[in-house]
Order: C-alpha cells, then structure tokens, then sequence
C-alpha cells in the first residue's frame, strides 16, 4: 500500500513538474497542446482535395479528426515514454525509486493532452450534428487499452534505449510510418483484401476503428478486432514489464 | 543485526553495467580481443562494516575509491553484486542534491517534487515545509522560479530539504561546502543536532578537517577496498600520512623546480633549488618535532637584482599555510647577481608531525614580483626519539609548550 502510494505521489509530481513547465514562457501555451491533431487534420483534409480518400459517408474532417486525436494519444504517448528514462536520470541515480513512475507518467501526462484535443473533437461534434449513443461507454475501455499498450511498448522503448539510443532515435519516425498503416486518414475498407491479413496485426486497427464507430457511427466496437487487440497488448505488457523490472535495476549505472 | 545496528554490509561487490551471463562475457572478450579483459573493474571489493544507530561515520580516500558507489548501493540506486547490504529505517541520501530540480518551478514546488522524489508524501513534506523555509532562508525567493536563483541559494534548497524531513539514515556526499561560511554552520549544527536525534549519518568527504569534526569514526577507502576502520581522528591522520608520502616523493621526484608547473618566475630570479638541513648543516628527509631547521635557498639571476625581499611559508598537506617568514624587515639584506646561496634558519620549528611543504615568494624591492614557487622541498616533522606513541592522537600543527599541574 505504501508503495503504491508513493508511486502516485511521485507520478503526480512528475505530471505537475511536465504540464506546469511546459508552456511556462510561451506565447501560445496550451494552444500547442491541441496543435498537432488539428494541423495534421488540416493537413489530410486539404490533401483530400487532390485525392480521393472515401470516409464512409461522414465529414472527412470529422472522420479524420475522431481517430487522429486517440492516434496522438498514442504517438505522444510513446514519443514520451522512450526518453523519459534518459531524461530523468538524473533522479534515478539520486533515489530509489519505482523506475515505472516515469513512462506512466509520461502516459498520463499525454492523456492530459488527449482530454483537451478531445474537447475540440466534441465541439466538431456538435456542430457537424453526429448523432452519438450509448455506445459511448465504450470509450473509457478503449481509452484504457490505448494508454496500456502504450504503456507496455513504451517501458520496452525506455528500457531497451536506457543501454542502447537507437530505438530511441527510431521511435518518432516509426510512428509516422505507423500512422499511414493505421486506419486513421483512410478507412480500413480502403485496405486491398489480399492484405487485409498483414494490415490485421497491427493492434492499432482494432483500437482506432473502435473509437470511430463509437464517435461517428454510434456503433460497437467489432468484437473480433478489438479481442485480438486487447490479447496484443496483455502481450506487450508481459514481455516488457518485466524486461523493464530487470533492466530497471541497472539504469542508475548507465546514466 | 543487533538492535543498535542501523547498517550493517558484508561482503559487498560492486562493478557497474549490466551483469551478463559468464559465457556472453566470454563471447565478448574473443570478440574485442583477449588485451581487453579489465571491462571488469571491480569499483567496490569485499566491503564489509557497520554503522550503529546515531553514529556518524565519515568515509574517506582518494578520487575514485568508491566512496559515491558505496552510498549509491546503500541507497540502493543501484545493486550490489555480491554480499550483502542491510539498512533499517528511512534512507535519504543526499546524492547529486541538486539533480531533479525544475529551472521554471518555484523554490516551494520543486521542495514538493524532490520530497517525492525522495519518498515522502506530501503530508509529510508539508509539515516540514515551515522548518525546511526557514532553514533555507530565501525569503521571497522561495516563490520565485529556480532559475533565477543564485547557485548558492540553489544549493541551500536541496540542503535545506535533506536536513527537515525525518529520515533515519543520511547519506551524504560532498555536499556541507554550500552556500555562504553562516550556512555551512548552520549546517554543522543541524548535523550535530541530527545525530543527537539518533540519527545515523554516513558522510563522504575530501576535507578530512570536517571529517575529523562532525565523524566519530571513519573508514578509509583505497581502490575499492577498506583500508582502515576506526576512530575519526586516527583514520584522518593514517590518510594524511598516506597523502604525505605522496607528496614527499612527487616533491622528491621534482628535484629541479625551475621545470615544474610549480613556479613562476618574471624571468629575472630563479630559485633553483631548496635543501632542508638540520642545525647540525647535515641534508636531512626529516625534522623531530620542536627541534630546529636551516634552509638553503640557491638563486640564480640573469640580472643583478638589488636586495629583493624573499618570503618562504611552510604548508600543510591540505594547502594551509602553518606559517610563514620573510626577510622584509632585515635591513643588510643581501643582493644578487648570478648563482647564489641564501640561508635561514628555524632555531625550533614548534610543528606537529606531520608533512609540511615549502613555498617561496620573491618580489623586488618595488613590490614587483619576480618569483614564486610551491612544493619546492618537504620537511617531514616526525615525532621525538624519546616520544612514545601517542593514543591520542596528534590535532592541529603547532606544538605548545604545556605544563601539567599535576
């Protein structure tokens, strides 16, 4: 219980450190928070204009902004995760402490960021009239699922990059790639069938097009993507936490 | 582990990196090439000692000993390979006080972040929040962001925090010389007062002075081992002592100054050379406490210099100057031109034992200086013939002549 407790002291201490210094001497503060979702919705939508993407009968802004503001959830997430051991090594070689603390925190603190961009996404909502139902209460499990695999490949990420940068340096190129192997700007329909398969091991296709049905077309999550989903990322979490405990022990001598 | 014992390490081995199975090691080793096989530094060998409750222990030794390693795995930042380490209580270790310090947060919300970092909730550190602001007195500067923060109020913070929360094992390293001469005081009474608390404090150190002050006992590390355990005062000493034969043979290997780093000369007087001779005139290693010493001074000028005044200052291992001497006031006082010898003479040199080296200051009769030089001989004071061994032993440098009423 005690341990417990001090982790949650700590991940709030770190949350508060990151979110009260971030934006402490810029102009544009929190606008930078919603930023990248909504440039990279501006982005697709003006490219959507010199190509056809279909977006199965609803707004494309919409459509690409409903799934673009979990993606970043995501990447933001990982992007964090990966360096956070680097970054706060100094505390580690200072204190024992539960090295977990600081890629959830850095989950946490992405998931700030994620409740902001998702004010903007109700605020499209509303205006663009989608109609939503109870399937909305989908929505805290599918968030749950994200930030855990997150969680799980970003402790892989931090531990792996404590000893060795590379995977590190590699990380934010890899989600750019991810991003377009990821139903976000696109529908998976638009995916050829005989590739269907491949395009399926991505746990991210389940997640993403769940959090569409439920916010665009007030429909379940499928079952049978979201199950494969959920089994991938119980995966990551029981290789790489710990893989992550292990290695934790040795972070303080290579910092 | 007994009741009184807060630290109890046996056996302890430590080596950094990430320990791999034998036969990857060995893999490796083939790979590198076989010259290649010290990837295995031991930083820590068979340590073993214990700390009892309220004792505070100074570790001493030289640069890269594994004194830090040591507290490192007392804190259990990192973990040890082999032995075994027991610690009861609270551990704060004040390792790298100032790492985790937020530039763009105030001096109040970074106090929150390092208690948590250290483990402290923050109940706990708000009830020491009044003890910890008017310690580190900062005054309004404690709501204003870190970075505009000078580095000895920076230091003051990180300190300030280590010495309110309750903790029953300290670990500090290198820390006490923060902040102005006020607040190093300030902090030795609190570390006093700590220790009357009972609590137990494992301090490291290069100022053996303040080792020998706040440290009833000490342990002397060397090479990642322990040389020596005992009191305070006799394990300072046993390291001056090894200090002073390192400097009385690198000063011995030195035997011509003028190729030294140590002297610095306008290039119109040397001082070539220093020889330590007893009063007898015989060249001599070493001096008996309170018996006397004659200095000869060989100087070579490149112009006739007339009457230059020549200072000379004894210091100790620790660059504190025990005393110093000149001939400003002697008013014959000689000039020169070309090679010439300089005598002086110490009738009683009134010195504890201990290694002293020679400085030489040279100016002209302007004021100008023309030479200095340090490290230019040792003198070793060693204890009288007829002295027995001491139990207590020697403090301080200078040897008074005392009566005892019996």
């Amino acid at each position: 219980m005690n341990t417990i407790n001090q982790f949650l002291t700590l991940s709030w201490a770190l949350i508060y450190r990151d979110i009260a210094t971030r934006y402490r001497r810029s102009v544009l503060g929190p606008f930078w928070t919603i930023a990248q979702p909504l440039l990279l919705m501006v982005v697709f939508t003006l490219l959507r204009g010199m190509i056809t993407i279909p977006s199965e009968g609803v707004p494309y802004v919409i459509f690409s902004y409903s799934a673009l503001v979990p993606w970043t959830f995501f990447t933001s997430s990982l992007n964090r995760c990966g360096p956070s051991i680097l970054s706060n090594g100094s505390l580690i070689k200072k204190s024992n402490i539960p090295k977990e603390v600081f890629p959830f925190s850095a989950i946490v603190t992405s998931f700030f960021d994620f409740l902001m961009s998702s004010g903007i996404l109700m605020g499209m909502m509303v205006y663009f009239k989608v109609q939503v139902n109870v399937t909305l209460l989908w929505l805290p499990v599918l968030i749950l699922i994200t930030g855990i695999l997150a969680f799980g490949i970003g402790m892989f990420v931090a531990s792996i990059g404590c000893f060795k940068r590379d995977i590190i340096i590699a990380t934010p190129f890899l989600m750019q790639l991810w991003l377009f192997a990821t139903p976000v700007i696109y529908p998976t329909t638009s995916v050829p069938d005989r590739w269907i398969w491949l395009y399926k091991i991505n746990p991210m296709v389940g997640i993403i097009e769940g959090f569409r049905s439920v916010l665009v077309k007030g429909q379940s999550p499928s079952p049978e993507l979201l199950v494969y989903s959920i089994a991938l990322t119980v995966f990551f979490l029981i290789v790489s936490w710990p893989l992550f405990r292990w290695l934790s022990r040795y972070f303080a001598d290579v910092l | 582990m007994t009741d009184e014992t807060t630290i109890k390490v046996e056996n302890l081995w430590k080596q950094y990196g990430l320990p791999m199975p034998k036969i990857l090691n060995k893999f490796k080793q083939n790979l590198i090439g076989k010259g290649l096989s010290s990837v295995n530094h031991w930083a820590l060998k068979d340590i073993t000692f214990e700390v009892k409750r309220g004792e505070t222990l100074g570790i001493i030794g030289p640069n890269g000993a594994g004194k830090s390693t040591l507290l490192k795995v007392l804190a259990g930042v990192t973990p040890a390979n082999r032995g075994s380490v027991k610690v009861k209580g609270k551990v704060f270790p004040m390792i790298e006080l100032n790492a985790g310090i937020h530039p763009e947060l105030t001096g109040r919300e970074n106090v929150y972040l390092l208690g948590a970092i250290m483990g402290f909730s923050r109940r706990e550190i708000e009830v020491s929040m009044p003890y910890i602001e008017d310690f580190i007195e900062l005054g309004e500067w404690f709501n204003k962001p870190v970075r505009m923060y000078s580095s000895g109020m920076l230091a003051r913070l990180g300190f300030g925090v280590a010495m309110n929360v309750d903790a029953d094992v300290l670990l500090v390293d290198e820390v006490l010389a923060v902040g102005d001469l006020r607040f190093q005081r300030k902090c030795y009474k609190r570390m006093q007062k700590l220790k009357e608390e009972g609590v137990t404090v494992l301090f490291v150190s290069h100022n053996i002075r303040q080792v020998e002050r706040l440290c009833e006992t000490a342990l002397m590390l060397n090479d990642g081992k322990v040389l020596m355990q005992d009191r305070a005062t006799s394990v300072a000493e046993a390291y001056y002592n090894l200090i002073d034969e390192e400097t009385r043979l690198k000063v011995k290997a030195e035997r011509s100054p003028r190729d030294t780093a140590h002297c610095l000369s306008s290039g119109e007087l040397f001082i070539e050379h220093v020889e330590v001779q007893n009063l007898k005139g015989e060249t001599v290693d070493s001096i008996a406490s309170g018996e006397g010493v004659h200095l000869v001074l060989r100087v070579r000028t490149v112009c006739p210099i007339e009457q230059p005044i020549v200072g000379i200052g004894l210091v100790s291992t620790d660059m504190i100057t025990v005393a110093s001497f000149s001939n400003d006031g002697v008013s014959n006082r000689p000039s020169f031109h070309g090679i010439a010898t300089m005598h002086c003479t110490v009738p009683t040199l009134p010195l504890n034992p201990g290694v002293y080296s020679i400085r030489v200051k040279v100016i002209d009769k302007k004021g100008s200086t023309l030479f200095t030089g340090h490290e230019l001989a040792v003198i070793k004071v060693v204890r009288q013939d007829r002295e027995r061994e001491t139990l207590l032993p020697y403090g301080g440098f200078l040897r008074l002549e005392v009566m005892w009423e019996p």
